[in-house]
C-alpha cells in the first residue's frame, strides 16, 4: 500500500496572550497537536489527514489585531506524522510519547456504498505547566479552585466523503505544488520538510528548502471539516490563553457555523461536542473579562452538566472576590453558595474541588 | 491575511512502532454486547452489515473510553457476535442476555434495498431497563454515508442508557451516583440530535426515560 509522502509539519507560531487574566510575558511554551496519518485502504486517509493539519496549522494565528498589549500566547505547532493510530489508548499513548496536548486522529473507510473519515480528538494527562494551561484556576485567600476540561476525548461527526474528493485523493500522492492557485496541477510533490508561509482562502503558499516556492490546494472536504477544525483550533487556542479566538470558534462549533475561511454551509455538530463547546465558549468569555452570562446560559442549557456548574460557581467566586465587585458581592456568593449546595450530592464527600469551593465561599463571607 | 509564523516541516520517515497500549485496568466486572446476526441473504447485504459491526464495535469502544475512573473503573464493556440462521425471537434474545453478563443483546438483520442495506436491530436491555416500561428499543438503519452520523448517536443514546444502569446496579448511590448522572448526561446530549424521523420515533420512549433517571437522582440538583 502506497502511503503518500507528506510531511510532518511543525507549525511554529509566536502568538500572544490576550485576555483579562495575567500575561505570562516572559514564558516561553510550545502546544503541539499531533495528527497522524488517518488509516485507510488506500492513500485517502493519508491525503485527509494532510489537508486537515494544514487547515489547522492555518488557524494559529500570530497575535491578535490589534494588539495594544503586545501579549504572548507562545508557540503552537502542528505536527504531521506517518504514523498511524488505531484506537484511543495508542492515541493518548502517541500523545505523550511526542509531547502532544492535543491528537488528532481517525480513518477513512467504506461504508455501504460511499465512503466517510472519522476523525477523533484525545487530550493525553499532562503534568506540571502543560496541565496548568489546561486549568483554569480561581484562588481567594488560602482557597484555590481547579478545573479541567470537560472531556478527554471526543469523536466528531464522520465526515461525508463526496465521489469526486474519493477518486482524486484515494490515489497516492495528490497534494502537490502548483505554480498559481489551482485545485489541480501536476507540479511537484509537496515532499518535505517545506514551510507553510501564509493561507489565502483554500490555498497554502509554501517554500521549500531549495527556494522553490508555490500553492498547494487545500479543498473542502465535506461540511463536518468545519466542526474537527474548529473544535480542535479552538482547544489549541484555549491552552494557548487566546481566550478571544477560543471562545469564537467554540461558538461557532456550538452554533454549528463554519470554521474560518471555509465555504462550507452551516452543520449541525456531534452531541457531546456541541455541548462541550458551549460551555467552554462560556469558559473563555468568562476567563477574557467578557462576563458571565455565556455560563449562566451554558448551565440553563443543560443543568446536568456538573461541570457547567463548577464553571459558573468559579466565575461567581471569581466576581465576588474582585476588589470592584461592589454591591454585586452578595448576589455572586449566593449564587454560587445556592448551587453548591443544590449539586453536593454529585461529588465525593472529600472532593478537592468541594472543598476549596466551601474554603472560598467562607473567605469571602 | 498575513502569516508571521515561520512553519517548519519535516518528515518521520519511519513508522514508529506504536507501543502497547496501556495495560488493561484490573476491573472487577465485565459485560458483553451480543449481537446476534442473521445471515445475510446476499453478498451486498453481507458487506453492509460487516462494515456495520466493525464500525459498532469501534464507537463501542470510543464512546465508553472516557468513562474509566471511579465508580466505573469496574466495569469493562465487550462487544461478542453471534451467526444465527434466522430473526431471533424475544425468548432467545432475553435467554441469551441472562446466560452471561450483559448490558444488551441486539438481533442484527441486514436485506438489501437498492444500492444499500438494511439493518434492523432489537435491542434487549434485560435488567438495564431502568424506568423503560418494555425493556426493548427498535432501531432501523441504512448503511449510507450520509446516515452514519444518526446511526452512530442512536446507538450512542441506547448504549449509554444501558450503561448507566449497569454502573447504578453495582455501586451504592452514593459512590456512583456522578457517574451514573455524568453517563446518563452524555445520553441526553443525543436527545436534540439530528436524528431522522424513524430513527427518532424508535428511539422516543429511550428519551423520555433519560430525563426520568437523571431526575431521580437529582443530577440536576436539588430543587
Amino acid at each position: 500500500m502506497w502511503r503518500q509522502k507528506v510531511a510532518c509539519c511543525i507549525s511554529l507560531a509566536a502568538l500572544v496572550l490576550a485576555s483579562m487574566e495575567r500575561a505570562r510575558a516572559a514564558e516561553n511554551f510550545a502546544v503541539k497537536t499531533f495528527v497522524p496519518t488517518f488509516n485507510g485502504s488506500d492513500s485517502l486517509g493519508a491525503n485527509v489527514s494532510t489537508i486537515l493539519a494544514l487547515r489547522l496549522w492555518a488557524t494559529l494565528r500570530p497575535r491578535p489585531r490589534p494588539n495594544p498589549n503586545n501579549l504572548y500566547f507562545g508557540v503552537g505547532q502542528i505536527e504531521w506524522s506517518r504514523r498511524t493510530i488505531e484506537e484511543p489508548q495508542a492515541a493518548m499513548q502517541a500523545g505523550t510519547e511526542t509531547g502532544s496536548q492535543i491528537v488528532l486522529w481517525g480513518d477513512a473507510r467504506e461504508y455501504g456504498p460511499g465512503v466517510i473519515v472519522l476523525s477523533n480528538l484525545v487530550i493525553p494527562p499532562s503534568e506540571g505547566s502543560a496541565r496548568a494551561r489546561q486549568t483554569w484556576t480561581v484562588t481567594v485567600k488560602d482557597a484555590s479552585m481547579e478545573l479541567g476540561l470537560p472531556g478527554a476525548g471526543y469523536q466528531f461527526s464522520p465526515l461525508i466523503i463526496g465521489s469526486d474528493v474519493v477518486a482524486k485523493y484515494s490515489r497516492p500522492n495528490q497534494v502537490r505544488v502548483c505554480e498559481a492557485k489551482l485545485a489541480d496541477c501536476t507540479g511537484e510533490l509537496l515532499g518535505n520538510p517545506f514551510r507553510a508561509d501564509r493561507i489565502e482562502g483554500n490555498f497554502a503558499f509554501v517554500r521549500r528548502p531549495s527556494g522553490a516556492t508555490g500553492w498547494v490546494s487545500l479543498p473542502n472536504l465535506s461540511a463536518s471539516q468545519s466542526e474537527v477544525i474548529g473544535f480542535t483550533a479552538a482547544l489549541i487556542s484555549y491552552f494557548r490563553g487566546d481566550f478571544e479566538q477560543a471562545e469564537n470558534f467554540f461558538s461557532n462549533v456550538r452554533d454549528g457555523k463554519p470554521a474560518p475561511g471555509q465555504d462550507i454551509r452551516e452543520y449541525r455538530s456531534e452531541g457531546v461536542v456541541r455541548n462541550d463547546a458551549a460551555l467552554l465558549a462560556g469558559v473563555s468569555k468568562f476567563r477574557r473579562g467578557q462576563g458571565i452570562e455565556g455560563l449562566r446560559s451554558a448551565h440553563a442549557q443543560n443543568p446536568y452538566s456538573r461541570y457547567a456548574v463548577q464553571a459558573l460557581v468559579m466565575a461567581d467566586i471569581a466576581l465576588a472576590a474582585s476588589p470592584r465587585s461592589g454591591d454585586a458581592k452578595a448576589a455572586h456568593v449566593k449564587e454560587a453558595s445556592e448551587l453548591v449546595e443544590s449539586y453536593r450530592d454529585l461529588f465525593p464527600p472529600d472532593d478537592p474541588w468541594l472543598s476549596a469551593a466551601d474554603r472560598s465561599l467562607r473567605n469571602l463571607n | 491575511m498575513h502569516r508571521l509564523a515561520a512553519i517548519l516541516l519535516t518528515a518521520v520517515l519511519a513508522a514508529s512502532a506504536i507501543g502497547p497500549a496501556r495495560a488493561a485496568e484490573n476491573v472487577d466486572a465485565r459485560r458483553i454486547i451480543l449481537l446476534l446476526v442473521v445471515k445475510p441473504p446476499d453478498e451486498n447485504a453481507e458487506k453492509g452489515v460487516r462494515s456495520w459491526i466493525q464500525l459498532f464495535q469501534n464507537n463501542v469502544r470510543d464512546l465508553l473510553s472516557d468513562f474509566s475512573s471511579g465508580a466505573t473503573r469496574g466495569i469493562k464493556v465487550e462487544v461478542a457476535t453471534r451467526d444465527v440462521p434466522d430473526t431471533p425471537r424475544q425468548n432467545v434474545l432475553e435467554a441469551s442476555f441472562a446466560q452471561q453478563p450483559s448490558l444488551q443483546v441486539l438481533s442484527t438483520v441486514g436485506t438489501s434495498g437498492g444500492q444499500s442495506t438494511l439493518v434492523d436491530n432489537d435491542i434487549y436491555l434485560g435488567d438495564f431497563k431502568g424506568s423503560l416500561t418494555d425493556p426493548y428499543v427498535h432501531i432501523s438503519q441504512q448503511i449510507l454515508p450520509g446516515q452514519y452520523a444518526i446511526t452512530r448517536e442512536a446507538l450512542a443514546a441506547v448504549t449509554l442508557y444501558a450503561y448507566a444502569m449497569a454502573i447504578a446496579a453495582t455501586a451504592p448511590p452514593e459512590r456512583s451516583r456522578f457517574a451514573v448522572c455524568q453517563v446518563l448526561d452524555r445520553a441526553n446530549m443525543y436527545r436534540n440530535s439530528d436524528l431522522d424521523p424513524k430513527a427518532r420515533s424508535g428511539l422516543e420512549r429511550l428519551f423520555r426515560a433519560i430525563p426520568v433517571e437523571l431526575e431521580a437522582r437529582a443530577c440536576g440538583g436539588k430543587k
